[in-house]
């Protein structure tokens, strides 16, 4: 038991930290807003200067370009990159997609695809959930019909994250309507260029274009762009989930958005003169997120640890998503209240003193971290992960 | 960060699950509830001969030299299996602060004799009002030409019937001091009332009548009693935490094998989602307090002094006693009426559970901390 980063570690961590002051726009707070244009060409220079320095693919095998850092490593860049609102950790490719491919491409697929996205090239984005489809992911509908050397693929996915952004999609589609249904599901690679597909814009609560609804009608997919066997999808994308949990970016938001709410407290005056923070109330308020915090950092850290060991997370993963989604929500929740009228100001062209200019953005986090505790497998699901594989407790 | 054991640690874990899971079946924890002492010699001489009262005693003084994550192991499983016994009052709490404020006398004294089980050290941290406040004291101890003499009360003293050796706070005209008393030989007269607690831990009130002892037989400086006591509370807050997250541990661990075996509408309960989701939320809280619980270990066995460690500590006991709390009432729940019967052993957790919520700085207590230090 030690709960220390080693020498280096806190070097890469220090080594980030100079980049990032030299990278990010002057003055930087963030989040980034991708929706906008600006937001999204700092997205991807900041992807780009990543790519050149091997970070985004700093954990994979030095075969496909990465320099096998432990997960430990990744972990901090992560937890920095997050704690900075730093745009430009491409999820979807690196750590997603790429260590499915290194498990379950064919060659050619591999090296087609792992180098881009290395070089933080192509955008890709994740077609899972559908209409009828969310938590209930083996239940998908969207068809791709086997027809000589390709296939063609009918229905839709939705909430999907940067379509309009992206090149490539992958994605599940149903390839067998008789078999038992988590064996009929094919998993596809779709070049979003494609004739018959429709990308329809789906605005957030947050008032931001961030996901979308994508059409697909009569889209033509050649079958080197499955990914593992015909009918094997759902082990393919299982597999990929796992890579998915890395949760550490909630907790880095959390602490992030915990200590602007600190530093308002600590420097702003009620009308009677008195520093917010001297109110016993609202310190104590922020003992306790500052402990719920750590709860969840240090499972997110096991879950880490556990990787360099090599044994796959499963019950740890689920714990981290769930402690540090809620922990996130929570620390908002408490900003929201406590920075009060200003906050709820609805008009992006007011003019804003800095108070209100935290509390707006201290706001609109509340309302993208909605999102938290729902996607990627709704708090519900990972519960049902931990009681169901962790606890074996009977499904009837 | 490592989140593993080393193979010590593991020895330490396996040999204590083994024979704890021997030694202190739920018969023999019943019976020390109900004992006027709560642990007998017997238990206590084969715990010293394990070498488990001396683990964290320097080797030079007759321990093994190990530190509070080594021991953090032990209390893991001395939690989960509600041994009984001084082992946190005197191998640890008092143990710790011989070793940092004891001069070479008291600590050559004592030290080797609290590492074999043969001396039984108790602190008196419990204010006289019952709060967690030691300050709260009207204990005096007045300075003559070649010692002291004290008088007054102190309260709930865990083990006080059975010790050798107290370690009490006392009024003197340089502030706080502690006082390394020797009450079964101490000169005066010395009352002992004990009292049978809900922990199965005997607690004692001590009331001292013009005792005379010697100058040198305060611990550490005259005045220096707030930083003994601190260092005190540190070492009993974390060995706490970590006991309760093994009491928390074994609650779950019984909770769960429980739904899966109870059967209502046709099946286990444990199949019904709103039992998963009990279960899965009290396995996730045993997994949060037990990081920060190694956390505050690691923090006094790296870093005793440092303001951060106070913290660290104060955020590992305020989580436990926040989320064992949760637990035991989820497992309440979950038990339905066999859970409130005195047959079932699961009261015996929930009785040390809540006990030991309010030792070492209880919820509140540690909270200011926090708040105050933010």
């Amino acid at each position: 038991m030690w709960f220390e980063f080693n020498d280096e570690e806190l070097a890469f961590r220090e080594e980030l930290r100079e980049f990032l002051d030299d990278e990010l726009p002057d003055g930087w707070i963030g989040p980034n807003d991708e929706s906008s244009d600006e937001g999204w060409a700092l997205y991807k220079r900041m992807r780009k200067a990543f790519a050149d320095r091997g970070w985004l693919t700093m954990t994979w095998p030095k075969e496909y370009g990465g320099q096998e850092a432990s997960p430990m490593i990744s972990l901090i860049f992560a937890e920095e990159m997050s704690y900075r609102r730093a745009p430009g950790n491409d999820r979807f490719g690196t750590r997603m997609l790429g260590p499915t491919l290194m498990h379950f491409g064919t060659e050619e697929q591999k090296r087609k695809y792992l180098p881009d996205i290395a070089q933080g090239g192509l955008q890709w984005c994740q077609g899972y959930s559908e209409p009828n489809t969310g938590s209930d992911l083996a239940s998908l509908q969207t068809f791709a019909e086997l027809r000589g050397d390709e296939f063609i693929i009918n229905g839709s996915k939705i909430w999907t994250s940067l379509a309009h952004r992206a090149d490539m999609m992958f994605m599940l589609v149903r390839t067998d309507r008789e078999a038992e249904r988590h064996s009929g599901i094919t998993f596809l690679l779709v070049d979003m260029k494609s004739p018959g597909i429709q990308v329809n814009p789906i605005i957030n609560i947050a008032g931001a274009h961030s996901f979308n609804q994508v059409m697909f009608d009569d889209v033509h997919v050649p079958i080197e762009n499955m990914v593992g066997e015909l009918n094997d999808g759902w082990n393919v994308a299982m597999n990929l989930l796992n890579f998915e949990r890395g949760n550490i970016d909630y907790v880095s938001w959390a602490q992030r958005s915990w200590e602007e709410i600190r530093d308002y407290a600590a420097t702003t005056r009620r009308f009677d003169g008195s520093l917010i923070i001297d109110d016993m109330k609202v310190r104590r308020r922020l003992a306790e997120l500052e402990a719920e915090i750590e709860m969840a950092r240090y499972i997110t850290y096991e879950v880490a640890w556990l990787q360099t060991q090599g044994y796959p997370p499963s019950t740890e993963a689920s714990m981290c998503k769930i402690a540090a989604t809620e922990a996130n929500c929570a620390v908002l929740d408490f900003g929201v209240e406590l920075l009060g009228m200003p906050g709820l100001i609805d008009d992006p062209q007011a003019p804003k003193t800095k108070h209100e200019d935290l509390a707006g953005r201290i706001f609109k986090m509340r309302m993208y971290q909605t999102s938290g505790p729902i996607l990627a497998g709704t708090n519900e699901i990972q519960k049902n992960i931990i009681a169901y594989r962790g606890l074996e407790l009977p499904r009837r | 960060m490592d989140f593993g054991l080393n193979e010590t640690q593991e020895l330490i874990r396996a040999s204590a699950a083994e024979f704890l899971a021997d030694r202190s079946p739920s018969d023999f924890v019943r019976a020390m509830a109900e004992d006027e002492r709560g642990y007998t010699d017997d238990f206590w001489q084969e715990i010293g001969e394990l070498g488990w009262l001396g683990l964290t005693i320097p080797e030079s003084h007759g321990g093994s030299g190990m530190d509070m994550i080594d021991m953090s192991v032990l209390l893991n499983e001395w939690g989960d299996a509600l041994a009984p016994g001084p082992l946190v009052e005197s191998a640890i709490v008092s143990a710790a602060a011989i070793n940092k404020f004891g001069s070479e006398l008291q600590k050559q004294e004592w030290l080797p004799t609290i590492a074999t089980g043969e001396t039984i050290a108790v602190p008196s941290l419990t204010g006289i009002d019952g709060s967690t406040n030691p300050n709260a004291t009207n204990l005096r101890a007045a300075e003559t030409t070649n010692g002291y003499v004290l008088s007054g009360t102190t309260r709930f003293v865990p083990y006080g019937n059975s010790a050798d050796l107290a370690l009490i706070p006392a009024e003197t005209d340089a502030g706080t001091t502690i006082f390394a008393l020797p009450i079964k030989t101490a000169e005066g007269t010395v009352n002992l009332t004990p009292i049978k607690m809900a922990s199965g831990a005997p607690a004692t009130d001590i009331e001292l009548n013009e005792v005379v002892v010697p100058s040198a037989s305060t611990l550490g400086n005259p005045g220096q009693g707030d930083e003994v006591v601190n260092h005190m509370t540190l070492h009993g807050a974390t060995a706490r935490t970590t006991q309760m997250v093994g009491a928390g541990s074994a609650v779950t661990d019984r909770t769960i094998d429980y739904v899966k075996e109870r059967r209502q509408f046709g099946r286990p309960i444990g199949a019904f989602q709103v039992i998963q989701h009990y279960m899965a939320d009290m396995a996730t809280k045993v997994k949060s307090a037990q990081h920060l619980a190694n956390r505050a270990a690691w923090a006094l066995a790296t870093n005793p002094d440092s303001p951060q460690t106070s913290r660290i500590v104060s955020q590992a006991k305020w989580t436990a006693n926040t989320l064992m709390h949760d637990i035991v009432w989820t497992a309440h729940q979950s038990h339905g009426a066999i859970g409130f019967t005195w047959e079932h052993d699961l009261h015996l957790y929930t009785r040390r559970i809540l006990s030991w919520r309010a030792d070492y700085g209880d919820t509140e207590t540690h909270l200011e901390n926090l708040a105050r230090t933010l």
